[in-house]
């Protein structure tokens, strides 16, 4: 495989990641009807109830952000200057810091049960992974260019 | 040097002062016993999404300690991340002042007085660096 042909893969990747963004916030919003937030948050106190949607608005507008820098600003991730490596690395860590806590902290017993469930939660991790190899492959392939590659 | 580059460095510091915030809170509204009213994975949810405001929250004061003049520089890639952080906290002003409640805001004066100057600052210098800095 040719330098150039990695880098159209990876500019590929880059528009399909962008896209991939959305497609996450089109499963968020079906999250607090198909986890029964409204029954649930109703048993906390008014302030805390409005903190946790505060937050969950909060990360629907981290992820909107993500798609929309990673679609609109495509060449400049692709080009990597200092500022967009350290942007690519903070949403490739931020996915990859997903991956871990759905592994390690959400007990999967604790997971709605019924098939669309388990489907939906596996299509959604392999969308995370797919996100995070990604971006840091954008940084590798930056490295890579740097430590003299292409020479 | 754009003049707008100190300012930038300082709102670096404000954001990582509002994540330090953000490890009193738990404590102050009583977190622990407020989610053991929930399902567990509700309560997974809302701690999941705290600890990724703290990240977000450092990760946009790095941007701002290490990379002020990028951001100030009008290029594209500043420009958009100074906007991004303008909106990012413009809805937070307003969640402040008409979302939570006002027996909150009342009890705690510092705190909602401290965030909103906070806030308003980070807007402000976002915002101006976002068209392009003071010259």
């Amino acid at each position: 495989m040719t330098p150039a042909t990695i880098e159209s893969w990876l500019s590929l990747a880059l528009w399909t990641a962008g896209i991939g963004h959305f497609v996450v916030l089109a499963a968020s919003f079906q999250i607090p009807r198909r986890l029964g937030w409204k029954e649930d948050l109703a048993k906390l106190t008014n302030f805390n109830r409005k903190l946790m949607w505060t937050y969950g608005g909060f990360i629907v507008r981290v992820i909107a952000a993500f798609g929309a820098l990673t679609l609109s600003l495509h060449q400049e991730l692709m080009n990597g200057d200092r500022a967009a490596l350290f942007v690519t690395g903070f949403i490739g860590v931020f996915w990859l810091a997903r991956i871990i806590v759905d592994f390690v902290y959400f007990g999967q017993g604790d997971w709605p049960r019924g098939p669309g469930m388990v489907v939906g939660h596996l299509l959604l991790t392999s969308l995370f992974i797919c996100l995070t190899s990604t971006y840091f492959g954008v940084i590798a392939w930056h490295w890579y260019v740097n430590q003299g590659g292409l020479s | 040097m754009n003049p707008i580059v100190p300012y930038l460095q300082v709102a670096g510091l404000v954001q990582l002062a509002i994540a330090g915030a953000n490890f009193v809170l738990p404590k102050k509204l009583r977190y622990r016993e407020n989610l053991s009213l929930v399902d567990p994975i509700i309560r997974q949810v809302f701690v999941v999404h705290s600890v990724y405001i703290v990240f977000v929250l450092v990760a946009f004061s790095a941007l701002c300690l290490l990379y002020a003049p990028e951001l100030a520089g009008a290029s594209v890639l500043g420009r958009f991340l100074c906007i991004w952080m303008a909106v990012f906290w413009t809805p937070r002003l307003i969640v402040q002042w008409t979302y939570y409640d006002r027996a909150v805001r009342r009890a705690n004066p510092w705190g909602n007085w401290g965030f909103t100057a906070a806030i308003l600052y980070l807007i402000v210098v976002f915002g101006v660096a976002a068209l392009g800095g003071v010259s």
